[in-house]
Order: C-alpha cells, then structure tokens, then sequence
C-alpha cells in the first residue's frame, strides 16, 4: 500500500509530533506549579474519586460538579496563618470495584491528603484498604452499604444515610401502602444485596409475604424473573439496584401485565430512569427512597442549588449536597486541627461539627453521619416519586 | 407450576435465544471462515441498534404518525442500519484482520478485543454514556393470550423474522455461488484460491452478511428492551459467542441450536421448579438409554468387518452394551479383548455413568420438587448446562461440521 519510504516518514512525523505535545504539556505544568508572588496561599490537593463514565455517570457527575462548587467556595482558609486554595483531583473508576483500587492507587500517589469518594460501595470496599494503608482519609457522600463503617476502618466517613436505616423505610413504606406479598430483587452488587436483606427483613418483620429475586447489573433481559414476579402477583415490586436495571425491569414488568407498585432505593434515584425503561411513561409513578436527607429545610440548598445549576445549566444531581458537604467535612477538620496532615484530619473529623449545606453535621464512632438533635431514624429518609420524567418529594 | 407459567417462560426464552442467535451466526461464520473469534461483533451489534434508533429519532415518529408512513420510516432506518453495519463489518475485518491474517491467530485475536473497546468507547464519545430510546411509537404494543401467558406481538415477531432470516443465510450458504466459495474458503483457504476463488472478497462478504444480521439483532433488541446502551453489546456477545460454542463453533445450525438451549436454561432454569426441571432429566435419560440400548451397539455392528460378522459376535458387542456393569467392566479387566470389544465396553461404561447420573438427578429433582432455583443461581445454571454439554461433546451439539475440515 505504502511505500517503505513513506511509512518511515510517517512514523518520524507521528515521533515528533507526539515528543512536541510531552514537551509542551510538561512546560504547561511547570507554569501552574509555580508558587504565588505573595508566597501566603498555598495550594492542597483533594482526590475526588468517582465514576464520570458507566452506569452511574449522572451520579459521577452530580458529585464531580458539587465538589468543583465546593472547591470554589470553600478555597481561601486559614490553617496555621497559610491559606490554602483546593485543587481536585478527579479521577474516574467507571463504578466498578475492579477499577477501584487502580484508582485509589493513582489518587495515593498524587500526594492528596484527603479523598472524597467512592461513588458506589461496591467500588468503596475495593478502595478502602488501599487509603487505609496510606492513611489517607475518605468521606463519601453517596456509598451507603452498612458494612462500610462496621469493617473498623478508622479512615471511612460518609455524609449519607446507612442502608439498614434506608432499607427498613423502604420496607415499612411498603406495607404502608397495605401490600401483603412484595417481591424483593437485588442486582448481586454489594449496594443492592445489603439494602434488600434489610428491605426483606422490615417486611417480613410487618407480616408481608417476599419473593426474592435477583438480576445481575448489565444485564438486559429480566424474563425468567418477570414470569416468577408475575406468577407471585406481587402488590409491590421493590428492586434495590440502580436504575437503568429498575427501567428495564419495571417496563418487562409492565409489558408482561404486572399490575403493582414499583418502589426502589437511592440507586433508582436519577431523571435518567425513564430513558432506561424506553420512556418515563413507562415508570410513571414509581416511588423511592434516597440515602441523603430531605432537602427541603435544608439551610444551605437554595443557594448550593443555584450555584449548581449555574454552572451546568442542570437541576441538583443525586447526592450532589452530600458530595459538597464532604468536602466541607474535610476543611472543618483541618482549620479545627490546625494541620493539613492526613492523620490529623483523621482524628478531627470524628470531633468536628460544622455548618454544611444540609445542616448542622458530625460523625458518630464509626464515621456514619450523624444529625444532632434529629437521631438517625427512618424517618429521616426522604420519600419521592416519579412524575412526568423526574423524580418529585413527597414532604 | 401452572402451564401458564411454563409457557411464558418458554416463549421468553425462545425470544432471547433467538436473538443470541442472529449475533452467534456472526461468530459462527467469521470463525468458520477463518477461524478467528471476532469479539468486536458484540459491538457492531449494538452500533446496528444505534444506528437505526437514532434514525427513527432523528426522522422524528410519534404516535400520530399513520400506520403507513411508519412503517416506511421503520423500512428506511433499518435499510439504513443494515448499510452503514455491514459498512463497518466490512472495514473492521479490512483494517483489523485483514493485515494481520497470516501472523498468529492470537494477534488475530487481540486485535479482535482492540477493535471492540475501541467501537465501545467511540459509542460513548458519539452518543454519551446514557442509554439511547427506541421511540417507543415503532414498537408494536399488542399481546396475545395463549394458555393464558401473555405474548407479546414483538416476541413473536423477533422468533418469525428470526426463522426467515437463517432459513435466507441458509439458502445463501447451501444455494449460492458464492455461499459454496464461502465452503470452500472455509475448508481450506490455499486451496479453494488455487481453484480461482477470490477468498478476499469471500471473507468481506461473510463480515457484511454477519454484521447485516447482528443490525437486525440490535435492532429487535432495542424495539424489545426500549433503549442500549454503549456496553449492551458485550455481554450479548459474550453470551452469544458461549452459544455459538456450544452448538459447535462454525457451523451455522449450531450456532442457532446452541442459542435457543442457551435461552431456555437461562430461563427454565431459574423459573421453573425441579419437578417440572426433572422431567428435562427423563428425556435425557430415555435419549441416553437409546443411545446405550439401540443406537451404539448397532453402529458398532456396522463396524465389524464381514468375516467375523457372525450372530455369536454381535450378540458379545450387544451384551457389553446391554449389560454394562457386569459385561463390559468384566471386558475392560479381561486379559486378552479385541479392540472393538474393549472400545465397547469403554463406551459402554461411560453411557452407563451418565444414564446413572441422569436417573438421580431426576429422582433428586422429583423429590424435592416444590423447590425452585433462586434466580442468583441463573448463571450458574446456564454454565452447568454448557459443562455437561460440552464434556459429552467437545465440539458441541452439531459440532461434527469441523471435524469434517482437512
């Protein structure tokens, strides 16, 4: 095709070209690093380790903004007479605990000194022994699985609600609604298994009757357990996996003439629902829970909100609150402890008590979030439902 | 287990195994073609359901839009798919495999997952990472009730457009001047060159027919499902690449064989209890005594050389296989045997062991017969299924076909 002559030329000319870009982005770096004029501001660096592609990208995304939000605003404290500037570091796991500790790896050793993130617990378990090695602490904003925080890693904070408590409400909200047999369904992933043992347990707690089934995430066809569910003749169909399973499950569910009321938990939580199921209309009236709190009465949301849809011309993403005040966490603990050291912010996080988005905040014991003065009830767990194309809270 | 229950699963299965198919004949034929696993076929079927998505988005149908003109529009997009799929088909195998044909086939391979991580991630940069939505306005919405499941108009309509179009690559493999090159390159590249046939041109043409058929998969699975996404495609076609192997890899019958036992086990398997499961079990078990009682010993006879064909004889091959647990052991450990007695009894033996294993399992199943496969176990059930398969046929269902190959 080529002659030999050409093809050397090519490769000289593709050699070149690549040696100029290194060159180039390398002196474009060493710009940046330069140190202020004033020399009294200095620049800290936060991992942010979410998942900006796959399944949950919206999720990513929403997390990615906050955080950039936060980081803006939240740049300009003072700790020790310095003051310091935030830089994200943003890195991507695709939601998959394989890619997690890749990732972790990578954020370790960019120098961060505190992480937010993951997105997915799933990703988190994979994650965390490897920050907990570096001693490197995380705070995420949407990782929800109970276990996290009974594994004894003194690392691990999450500014979200556990899945025992979201799973009992889930479940409770069910047999509110007088469903007597429920079918339960998990996708096999860490998240949704954890959250539907709880989901079956309040419901076999109140007398309901379960069919538990699962799926696997990825998949598409859901037949074989659409003609179980549909030989059950359930009165609520529950799946605690992520939504664009719940889409594709709920719209079988339909088309296979099941008559019931579809529930889920956070995961489902997203606009994007509607586009898994080939149409809202085909999850109209689908109801969930969310792992976050209300936001109505939220101090700092109307503002946060604005700011949000500023910056991406789109309304607050799951979690986006969680994600921003994760972030807060993290520069409350350091201005309390004086130090930008790892180990120090650490120690203060489980001290701390700071005025965030969503309110008065601080951590239990065991890094769980903890609201003064509200408990940790099932009654904290905000309720939606989904009306024309978006999800709405019902107060 | 109410029939009604039995047929909805039945149906669902035939559905999706019939689409596992039309993605396994792709594997099938590029791989009997040039024996090389071309794993960028889970994405060109994807691509094909993209394409023609994207077609009936852009020409905007709603429900509105009469009967008539939808379906023309439908027409187009699919003419449209077809076209720009067997396009690709046609440059992946031009700029990934052709150049690399003559080096190992593991290059072959490599460049194959290339190939498909690159059409997955230029998915993403095309169309986002959420998942496209057929317009739901195309797509049939009527059922039938039969034994009171309900079947939907689309399914049967996936399992009769599925049919016509491998009965098509059926008439253009046996029938057409160029299905015999398509043979002919099949069996021995060289050769069927020497012989005048352009075996390039043969091989792109096989690329554009599988590529055309996994569109018209990507396609009905979008119309099923309501939307894909850039990564549905790799699980399908890992699924339909397992049942292309299963039915024996390059051979067309198999691939939709293999397909159609694929998505019934996924189905039954986790839909059914073991009662029902169980009679799977008898059938396999009266197939497997056939086979020991009828079918082996007679083809043994035909074996027997004329002079020693005496009724004594055939009475002693009959025997090792009538009598496997006493006759053909005894044979096996006997000091002097002829090699078609000892082959005998060796092959008795195992049929023995499996019509044994059979026999419990369906009085296993039987026993516990309310019990039902949680649907964790989906999975798991289908590889079992591929395992037993394959350990009695290594080559899979039909895999005769490669054996035949010089």
């Amino acid at each position: 095709m080529w002659s030999e002559r050409a093809r050397k030329f090519l490769a000289l000319g593709l050699t070149v070209a690549l040696v100029a870009t290194l060159g180039l982005s390398g002196c474009a770096r060493d710009e940046t690093e330069e140190p202020d004029d004033t020399g009294a501001t200095e620049t800290i660096k936060i991992g942010v380790h979410t998942s900006l592609t796959g399944g949950l990208a919206d999720y990513g995304f929403a997390a990615a903004e906050a955080l950039k939000i936060a980081a803006e605003d939240l740049s300009g404290f003072e700790v020790d007479g310095v003051t310091y500037d935030i830089e994200l570091v943003i890195k991507d796991d695709k939601g998959e605990p394989a890619e997690a500790p890749i990732v972790a790896q990578q954020l370790v050793d960019e120098g961060v000194v505190a992480v937010i993130g993951t997105l997915t617990s799933g990703a988190a378990n994979a994650a965390l022994p490897i920050y907990q090695a570096a001693g490197i602490p995380m705070i995420s904003g949407s990782a929800t699985a109970p276990d996290l925080t009974e594994q004894g890693f003194e690392n691990f904070f999450r500014t979200c609600l556990r899945d025992d408590i979201q799973g009992a409400a889930l479940g409770e909200w069910a047999l509110e609604l007088g469903a007597e047999k429920v079918v339960v369904m998990d996708d096999r992933g860490d998240y949704a298994v954890a959250l539907a043992n709880e989901v079956e347990e309040a419901v076999d707690a109140g007398g309901g009757e379960v069919l538990r089934q699962e799926g696997q995430e990825g998949e598409v066809d859901f037949s074989a357990q659409v003609s179980n569910i549909s030989a059950f003749g359930p009165d609520v169909v529950i799946f605690t996996g992520y939504h664009r399973e719940a889409g594709l499950l709920f719209k079988q569910l339909t088309e296979a003439g099941v008559e019931a009321q579809f529930m889920g938990g956070d995961g489902i939580k997203s606009d994007l629902i509607g586009e898994g199921a080939g149409g809202a209309e085909n999850v109209e009236g689908a109801l969930c829970t969310f792992g976050g709190f209300a936001q109505e009465g939220m101090p700092g949301f109307e503002e946060f909100a604005a700011k949000f849809r500023d910056a991406t011309g789109e309304e607050v993403g799951p979690y986006a609150e969680n994600n921003y005040d994760a972030l807060g966490a993290v520069v409350a603990a350091m201005e309390s402890a004086g130090s930008t050291d790892s180990a120090d912010i650490i120690s203060a996080l489980f001290e701390v008590e700071f005025d965030g988005v969503m309110g008065t905040l601080a951590f239990d014991e065991k890094g769980d979030v903890s609201v003064p003065g509200g408990g940790s009830g099932t009654e904290l767990v905000p309720r939606f439902e989904y009306t024309g194309g978006t999800w709405v809270y019902m107060p | 287990m109410t029939l009604e229950h039995i047929f909805g699963l039945t149906v669902s299965g035939l559905t999706v195994g019939m689409i596992y198919a039309l993605i396994a004949l792709g594997y099938t034929m590029v791989y009997g073609v040039l024996q090389l696993i071309n794993f960028a076929h889970g994405e060109v079927f994807t691509i094909g359901g993209y394409i023609a998505a994207s077609t009936l988005i852009w020409i905007g149908v709603d429900a509105t839009t009469p009967l008539a003109v939808k379906f023309a529009y439908f027409g187009l997009a699919l003419l449209v798919s077809l076209v720009l799929t067997a396009t690709l088909g046609f440059l992946i195998e031009r700029i990934a495999y052709r150049p690399l044909r003559n080096r190992s086939r593991i290059i072959a391979l490599l460049s194959a997952i290339g190939t498909s991580i690159f059409l997955q991630n230029l998915l993403v940069i095309v169309f986002g990472p959420q998942p496209i939505i057929m317009p739901t306005a195309v797509v049939p919405t009527g059922f039938v009730e039969i034994f009171g499941a309900r079947i939907r108009v689309l399914q049967i309509t996936i399992i009769v457009v599925s049919l016509l179009l491998m009965a098509l690559l059926t008439w253009i493999v046996k029938g057409t001047r160029m299905g015999k090159a398509m043979r002919a390159t099949s069996q021995d590249r060289e050769a069927a060159e020497m012989m005048g046939i352009e075996t390039n041109l043969t091989i792109s043409f096989t690329f554009v027919v599988g590529s055309a058929l996994a569109a018209i998969g990507g396609f009905l699975v979008a119309m099923y499902y309501g939307s894909l996404q850039f990564n549905t495609g790799f699980l399908y076609g890992l699924k339909a690449f397992t049942a292309a192997v299963l039915g024996g890899i390059g051979n067309i019958p198999g691939a939709v064989v293999g397909s159609l036992v694929l998505g019934l086990a996924e189905n039954w398997g986790v839909g059914l209890n073991l009662g029902v499961l169980a009679w799977l079990f008898v059938g396999g078990l009266l197939l497997g005594l056939y086979f020991q009682l009828v079918r082996a010993p007679r083809f043994r006879i035909d074996h027997i050389a004329e002079e020693f064909r005496t009724p004594a004889y055939e009475r002693r091959v009959r025997d090792v296989y009538r009598f496997a647990p006493v006759v053909a052991l005894k044979t096996l450990f006997a000091e002097r045997t002829d090699a078609l007695l000892y082959v005998s009894a060796q092959h008795a033996v195992r049929l023995t062991a499996a019509n044994v294993i059979l026999l419990g399992l369906a009085v296993l199943f039987f026993v516990n017969g309310d019990v039902q496969f949680a649907s964790k176990w989906q999975h798991v059930i289908s590889f079992a299924v591929l395992m037993a398969i394959l350990m009695f046929r290594p080559s899979g269902i039909l895999g005769e076909h490669i054996q035949e190959k010089v």
